[in-house]
């Protein structure tokens, strides 16, 4: 299957990839996986004291869109408060990066990886 | 001659519903059943003779690849006992931090693989997860009722995760071997 040139892009040169300290009380850490095709995605966001994430930070093993879908993520949620962050739909993720039908279960990990980062980091902040 | 069944994977190798089937009985009567479908029985007979016949190899070949799959003979026996409406739902991603964690882990593992050694030793453990999971899949099928699908989905999930673990372990392996 021919992937898009965006994605293409982000599976070439994925942006943030890394890692950030789960134990620190200022990151909130998303982990999610997808059954189907067995990918997995981690997902990191460092947040200042303003509810402003300033930093993201991913690795996912899995397919070229799983990949793209999490590196185009820590783009968009950069600079976002996490209630900004927290309407992110999987489907801004899938237009950008034009996704095919077959792939926008890709975009729907990606989603529920900063969701599931969001509640983290509230769950150390309550 | 009959037409198309009706009849359920299980029931079309006359097999009981359950998911520790005996693998030798399946693979002798799909052999058995397959010989009596066979194109070359029917290269005399009326068209729709033949195409009745064909359609039969074709459900005998799909039920077989099923069913000798414990993966997907479990998740087949699965959805014998949801409602379509069940089976439609089905979610995208799942949220079992412990278990994700440890799948990372072993990516991450896989990933610093660098001889083939370690590599087999690699293959070897994740094999021996695998079955230990498929053997307590055993035991939650046998006490299979409504309260207890969502257990044995989520313990086939975990197997589908060990699955794709060990086909990238074989992608190095080939990789390796140059």
């Amino acid at each position: 299957m021919a992937y898009s040139e965006k994605v293409l892009d982000h599976y070439e040169n994925p942006r943030n990839v890394g890692v950030l300290d789960k134990n620190d009380d200022s990151v909130g850490t998303g982990m999610v996986g997808a059954p189907a095709c067995g990918d997995v995605m981690r997902l990191q966001i460092k947040v200042n004291d303003d509810g402003v994430i300033e930093e993201a930070r991913f690795k996912t093993y899995g397919c070229g869109s799983a990949i793209a879908s999490s590196s185009l993520l820590t783009e968009m949620v950069k600079g976002k408060t996490l209630d900004e962050a927290g309407t992110i739909k999987n489907s801004d993720i899938a237009e950008e990066l034009a996704l095919p039908p077959v792939k926008v279960h890709c975009s729907v990990l990606a989603e529920d990886a900063v969701k599931a980062a969001i509640d983290d980091y509230k769950s150390k902040h309550k | 001659m009959p037409s198309p069944s009706k009849k359920n994977y299980f029931e079309l190798f006359a097999l009981p519903c359950t998911f520790d089937i005996d693998l030798k009985a399946l693979k002798e009567c799909y052999q058995l059943l397959q010989k009596n479908f066979h194109p070359d029985r029917y290269a005399s007979k009326p068209d729709h003779e033949k195409r009745l016949a064909m359609q039969h190899a074709t459900e005998l070949n799909d039920a077989y690849s099923v069913l000798k799959d414990p993966l997907k003979r479990g998740f087949y026996l699965l959805s014998l006992y949801r409602s379509n409406e069940q089976n439609l739902s089905e979610e995208v991603s799942i949220k079992d931090s412990a278990f994700l964690m440890q799948q990372f882990e072993l990516r991450e593992a896989l990933a610093a693989i660098k001889t083939l050694d370690e590599l087999l030793l690699f293959i070897k453990k994740t094999d021996a997860s695998i079955n230990e999971t498929i053997e307590q899949l055993k035991t939650e099928f046998k006490k299979i009722s409504p309260d207890n699908l969502s257990t044995i989905e989520s313990t086939l999930n975990k197997i589908q995760f060990m699955v794709k673990l060990r086909e990238e372990a074989f992608l190095l392996e080939e990789e390796l071997m140059g």
